[in-house]
């Protein structure tokens, strides 16, 4: 029952722990973030009509991308946690909204940034911009409901729910560029007349330390995670013997 | 220029603000947990 396996001692056990694996991976992500940072402010060529602010999407871009893995993770999480009904899948579903709503917030900050310099406003409500937006508001309320119901099995199935019907908005905000014509531009790797090779690089080595920096995160969000059930345990324990 | 610095201030600011929000985060945890431990350890 899903229930008995919310409320059990210890619960969240079975997931990364190993504090020196976790340091190397951080120092791994910090090494790629300071090189991917160099490599967009430095190597890549300024680009002729928006000069500089260009350099804002070598990491809105990532930003984007890494918001996206993580709603899809939390959609894949949540799945698990509707079928097993095993806590260690909503640590990871509630880890990664976090991480997602964070990185979604960056995305919503730095587009307006570069939309002010090459449109000249900071927004228009296009569908990809207006379905970024509902995307972020549907998993902050995912995490205000987490914050609201008490009873930890109903918290993860509830949050389950909206985490999977969450995630459908990313293929309609991918896709969105396609099927209207949208204010936003469209990313174009492979033809002639689009990004120098320069530019190619730094995106994607932008694109590999954002995700390492994710996957870093993640598990730091998940160990927390699980020092908190600890600590529940230990409390729920302290006042059955105190009794 | 401006525009550019600030959007990679936001983006490195905000990650290392949640960087430590889970260091505290965790240290707090932790910290009550060594508590609560250390009051059952002498029954």
């Amino acid at each position: 029952m899903a229930s008995e396996t919310f409320n059990e001692d210890g619960i969240g056990k079975g997931f990364l722990g190993r504090s020196r694996l976790l340091t190397g991976l951080g120092a791994v992500a910090l090494i790629s973030f300071v090189a991917a940072l160099g490599a967009a402010l430095f190597y890549a060529p300024t680009e002729r009509t928006m000069g500089h602010a260009q350099r804002i999407f070598y990491f809105h871009v990532p930003s984007a991308w890494i918001a996206f893995l993580a709603f899809f993770v939390v959609c894949a999480a949540s799945i698990l946690v509707l079928w097993k009904g095993e806590r260690k899948w909503d640590i990871l579903a509630v880890s990664s909204a976090e991480l997602g709503v964070l990185f979604a917030t960056l995305v919503l900050i730095t587009g307006p940034l570069w939309a002010k310099t090459a449109w000249g406003i900071w927004w228009v409500w296009d569908a990809r911009l207006t379905a970024t937006l509902v995307l972020w508001l549907i998993y902050v309320g995912y995490l205000m409901l987490r914050a609201y119901v008490e009873d930890p099995a109903r918290r993860a199935r509830l949050s389950a729910v909206l985490g999977i019907v969450g995630a459908a908005d990313i293929p309609f905000i991918v896709l969105s560029v396609q099927w209207w014509r949208t204010q936003h531009p469209t990313l174009i790797l492979t033809e002639r007349g689009s990004l120098a090779p320069e530019m190619i690089q730094t995106l994607m080595l932008a694109l590999l330390s954002f995700s390492l920096v994710y996957v870093y995160l993640l598990l730091r969000r998940v160990r927390v995670e699980r020092a908190k059930d600890t600590l529940e345990a230990l409390k729920r324990r302290r006042d059955r013997g105190g009794r | 220029m401006a525009f550019m610095l600030a959007a990679y201030g936001v983006i490195i600011v905000a990650l290392l603000g949640y960087v430590l929000r889970l260091w505290l985060m965790e240290r707090s945890y932790r910290r009550q947990m060594e508590t609560l431990l250390g009051s059952e350890s002498p029954r």
